[in-house]
């Protein structure tokens, strides 16, 4: 694309090619106008420069009222405007990438973190229909034993929730192994794990509403069952490599436990820093009373319920690998 | 070698605006462009091992998404800029750098939260709801003839603004529509 071209123009030819683009973009320019704007395209490429970038425009202007109207209708798809009105760009992204634009298909995560006896092809308890697949996640319990459990790979209509669901559990492990549960963003890899591990999530690229696309891994959106729950004295422990130096973000979304008041923050850790030993494994440990969120007057008294957690390098690719991420009372960690 | 599948998506996700930004031109519609987007994503996919140049995979997805644009335009049922003219402006797309596009989108952005609120107000009908100008000049209580220049006069301003910042760098992206 050309710099600008109005200077080449006559003041009042410039004016006529942007009256044409604007009526043609709108679909309102008649059989004459369209001939006008088809010679002045052919004959002359600063126009066509400007008319690419007014593509430029409208697309990104379509795209930022879609980001915006996705943002209203997560989590949920039937909260207050309002609500969502104020949340911040990279935010917005998340909610992009993440809950995408239907916000009504769910992919229920575990409501308990005891080992469910549900087979590969069984019934799971207390959800009728059909389930598709299984996957394989570790929880921690509140003993600290750690447990595989079932994520049920079927998505279904949210009902209206009757009652406010539990707290889910104030631990949470997870872990990665062939295959991915549905709903995780990121690229299972298997190379230069650490030892005993089964897999770990690289960063996907993920649509972005400024700059093209981030490169994110982000677990499903468990919005009704919630992932686990943030108490005053939770932890986050992250084991990660990044290839490249750089940081990359936490962000944490929760909601207040009672869930029909459909309010969310998202919470955001400071960033970490790996910029010596880039290509080696690391371990973070973050307490969550240092997460803030990002945006004021959020609700922000725990507990409360995180329902997806995103690591998030921004637009590089920096090829950040998590290995697992854990969830504890207190800053210990396994 | 053959581009893997990896690298294919990985390409045209990174050059996904200004395909679908090509596709927009004759559309005129966000999701329809966004459809034709995955469309050429898959079909890349299915024809992977015809491509071993990322310069002949844009190629190739610009002019395949114009002809599947061109495909679906007679149920939208509006008047089209010519083939040739279009072809054109493929050309120009094709040839802007790499990168050029993704900063351009960046100083975009920035420029247009600096706009006035009515500019925004004006744009977000217009775009954003996707609102016909007789709409919006509805909406406004203006004439038809007023929006449209309103809207010539800002994309003027964006495009201008945009301009300066690129010339600026990076680092001075504060003051151009100021």
């Amino acid at each position: 694309m050309s710099p600008e071209s109005d200077n080449s123009l006559p003041d009042t030819e410039a004016r006529r090619f942007d009256d044409l683009a604007i009526r043609y973009w709108d679909g309102s320019l008649d059989e004459a106008g369209l001939a006008e704007l088809n010679t002045l395209l052919a004959a002359r490429s600063d126009l066509r420069a400007t008319f690419n970038e007014l593509s430029l425009h409208v697309l990104t202007l379509a795209e930022r009222g879609a980001a915006t109207k996705a943002s209203e209708l997560v989590p949920a798809g039937k909260p207050s405007p309002r609500r969502f009105r104020g949340l911040l760009p990279w935010a917005v992204a998340v909610v992009v990438a993440l809950a995408g634009l239907t916000a009504l298909l769910w992919t229920p995560a575990p409501t308990s973190p005891v080992a469910s006896n549900s087979t590969e092809n069984g019934e799971h308890p207390g959800n009728a229909g059909p389930q598709v697949a299984v996957n394989k996640v570790y929880v921690k319990n509140a003993d600290g034993d750690v447990q595989p459990v079932e994520q049920w790979a079927v998505s279904f209509i949210d009902p209206e929730p009757e009652t406010s669901p539990a707290l889910p559990p104030d631990t949470f492990l997870a872990r990665f192994s062939q295959p991915l549960q549905a709903g995780w963003r990121g690229e299972l890899v298997f190379d230069r794990l650490p030892e005993g591990s089964d897999g770990a999530l690289r960063t996907a690229p993920q649509p972005h509403p400024k700059w093209g696309f981030n490169h994110v891994v982000a677990t499903p959106n468990a919005w009704k069952p919630g992932l686990f729950a943030i108490q005053n004295d939770s932890w986050l422990h992250v084991r990660f490599r990044l290839d490249k130096p750089g940081f990359f973000h936490v962000l944490v979304v929760a909601r207040e436990p009672e869930i029909a008041r459909r309010s969310c923050v998202v919470l955001e850790a400071p960033h970490f820093f790996q910029n010596r030993t880039p290509g080696q494994w690391h371990t973070a440990h973050l307490p969550f009373a240092k997460f803030r969120p990002t945006e004021p007057n959020r609700p922000s008294e725990r507990p409360l319920v995180a329902f997806i957690v995103v690591f998030d390098s921004q637009k590089e690719d920096r090829a950040l690998t998590i290995e697992r991420f854990w969830v504890t009372r207190g800053p210990d960690a396994q | 070698m053959a581009l893997s599948s990896n690298v294919i998506v990985q390409i045209l996700l990174r050059e996904r605006v200004r395909i679908s930004a090509s596709v927009m031109v004759i559309l005129r519609d966000a999701h329809a462009a966004d459809d034709v987007f995955q469309q050429v994503v898959l079909q890349a996919l299915q024809g992977r091992e015809h491509f071993r140049e990322p310069e002949h995979l844009l190629a190739w997805a610009l002019r395949v998404a114009r002809h599947r644009a061109l495909d679906s335009l007679p149920r939208h049922a509006t008047r089209c800029l010519d083939g040739a003219v279009l072809e054109l402006l493929e050309q120009q797309w094709a040839a802007a750098p790499a990168d050029e596009v993704s900063i351009r989108v960046e100083a975009l952005h920035r420029c247009m939260d600096r706009l006035p609120e009515a500019a925004r107000k004006l744009l977000r009908l217009r775009y954003e709801d996707g609102l016909r100008c007789t709409s919006v000049a509805e909406r406004l209580g203006r004439t038809v003839d007023a929006v449209y220049q309103s809207l010539s006069r800002i994309h003027r301003q964006l495009r201008q603004c945009v301009e300066a910042r690129l010339k600026a760098g990076p680092h001075s992206l504060g003051e151009a529509l100021s």
